[in-house]
């Protein structure tokens, strides 16, 4: 994958979602095939330790892996783990706090299992955040959450890819979820990824989409149903783009 | 990888004798068996003890690894077990350094002790891998059915047990799921250092035993909605029956491992 950039990887259940992110991340070691990170082949233990400082994964519902009795040590678990203490820890703690917009002050000293779900995801992710991961492999981290808070966790990773250049991997079962976030797709099948692809190319190809078990979002089924109707749309996820063509049979039915 | 080795509660599928052995004698024949090895007085017994129990595991094609990793998994148990035995039994003195002095009898006892706890492990591991959870629950519930005329809630303790067997794997799966969680957030349970590893170890336990709540809170609450605790009384789709060879090769077991208490 490319520096800065978002890449969702797609699969039905069973596919072999979650155990690629634990590859990824260096906590299991494929039974086939080989890692590799930045063109080095991760072979022996040393190296799948190296990988594991480089590789932020959060688990999927990670909510059920907070122990700590208050948010701020949950948080600093990581960083404390690799040895920080004192202001550094402190500044790492705060930064990824604020980075998932989590006011230390106001939910610090609380309990993480008293938050919502929402909270509890992002205290999660700032807990990864904290150990400052070049790459951050996110397993299904939309699942359970209500639109407001799936909203929220969207802007903020773009913000993450865009601001501090952080490269993340969103793996999902629902396409939909990720959809005008991500900047490239694989779809997992047979164990396997063929090709990256671009949003515009998955557009193209869903019946291959749907022969894997996964679905377009609402609004690629509608690009598609309008080009059947002669009618293209440059980019399938924009969706003034969608209303203008839409638009466009309106203008044809009534003459204006 | 972190927490693969962990083998309670796991039934093995396989094609053996023990496997086919009707499971309420097998467990008559571990009650027994966990009684008397805490009844033998001399090492001698306990000895005689295992090597029948390794005949029969050997007779009945046993793959006996499994068992073996089992013993792994309370290794620290059996350890410190061995140890406060050694260190605090008063007795002739046979070695000491600083503080620390290890006695005859000390030595003795710990031997002795350290094994009961590896026999006994190995008892309920044979139990448990040759045995499904549910046909482990209901060999309790026939064994524990007379109890039905004293009032006692013979088939809800059997269902909670039932549950409880069937869950120990799911436990295990939440349990390695969030080592590895905890493991990406940089806990080492790899580490060499024993203190470090202990330490680690309250990071999986507290998300282990909410999920664990969790899940019983929920579980009860599902049942609840499909109408538990039924009424009536429960009939069997496939009724178990003890054939007449393994009642009297389970018995003779038995026997000979009661015998052993007068012999040694």
């Amino acid at each position: 994958m490319k520096s800065a950039e978002i890449l969702c990887i797609g699969g039905a259940n069973g596919s072999g979602k979650s155990t690629l992110a634990q590859i990824c991340a260096g906590l299991l070691t494929p039974s086939s095939g080989s890692v590799y990170y930045l063109d080095k082949k991760v072979e022996s233990r040393n190296n799948l330790l190296e990988l594991r400082k480089k590789v932020g994964l959060l688990f999927q519902s990670p909510e059920d892996q907070l122990f700590a009795d208050t948010v701020e040590k949950d948080i600093s678990f990581g960083p404390r783990n690799r040895g920080l203490r004192g202001a550094e820890l402190d500044a790492r703690v705060r930064t990824a706090a604020s980075l998932f917009d989590l006011s230390l002050e106001e939910l610090g000293g609380r309990s993480p299992f008293t938050l919502s779900v929402g909270e509890k995801r992002r205290v999660a992710l700032a807990g990864v955040l904290a150990l400052e991961p070049e790459v951050l492999v996110l397993d299904e981290p939309f699942i359970g959450m209500d639109f407001d808070a799936r909203q929220h966790m969207q802007s903020l990773l773009g913000r993450l890819r865009d601001d501090r250049g952080t490269s993340i991997v969103i793996i999902t079962h629902e396409l939909s979820s990720s959809w005008l976030l991500a900047d490239r797709y694989a779809l997992l099948a047979g164990g396997g990824v063929e090709r990256l692809q671009s949003r515009s190319e998955l557009v193209e190809k869903e019946r291959d989409l749907i022969a894997l078990g996964l679905r377009l979002p609402q609004w690629g089924v509608l690009a598609n149903s309008l080009k059947e109707m002669g009618i293209f749309v440059e980019d399938p996820a924009d969706p003034l783009a969608l209303a203008r063509a839409i638009c466009s049979i309106r203008e044809g039915s009534d003459g204006r | 990888m972190a927490g693969k080795d962990i083998t309670i509660g796991q039934y093995l599928a396989r094609e053996t004798a023990l496997h086919r052995l009707d499971p309420r004698l097998k467990v008559l024949a571990v009650i027994a068996g966990t009684v008397v090895i805490f009844l033998y007085d001399s090492g001698w017994g306990l000895l005689v003890f295992a090597g029948m129990l390794l005949l029969v595991l050997v007779l009945a094609r046993m793959p006996l690894w499994p068992l073996l990793k089992s013993i792994r998994t309370v290794w620290v148990i059996i350890l410190i077990t061995a140890l406060l035995q050694f260190f605090l039994t008063p007795g002739k003195i046979v070695f000491s350094w600083g503080f620390l002095t290890v006695t005859d009898t000390g030595l003795y006892n710990g031997l002795i002790l350290s094994s009961r706890v590896v026999i006994l492990v190995l008892l309920l591991a044979t139990l448990v891998m040759t045995t499904p959870p549910l046909a482990l629950a209901d060999a309790f519930s026939s064994l524990l059915s007379p109890l039905r005329r004293l009032k006692v809630p013979v088939g809800h303790v059997t269902t909670v047990m039932s549950i409880t067997l069937m869950f120990i794997p799911n436990i295990l799966e939440v349990g390695r799921k969030v080592m590895r969680a905890q493991m990406a957030r940089g806990a080492d349970f790899e580490s060499w250092n024993v203190f470090r590893r202990v330490r680690d170890i309250v990071p999986v336990l507290v998300p282990l035993f909410v999920k664990v709540f969790n899940n019983a809170e929920e579980l009860a609450l599902a049942m609840d909605a499909r109408a538990y605790p039924e009424s009536g009384v429960r009939t069997r789709l496939h009724p178990m029956r003890i054939g007449v060879l393994e009642t009297v090769l389970t018995f003779a077991f038995i026997g000979l491992a009661v015998g052993l208490i007068f012999v040694f």
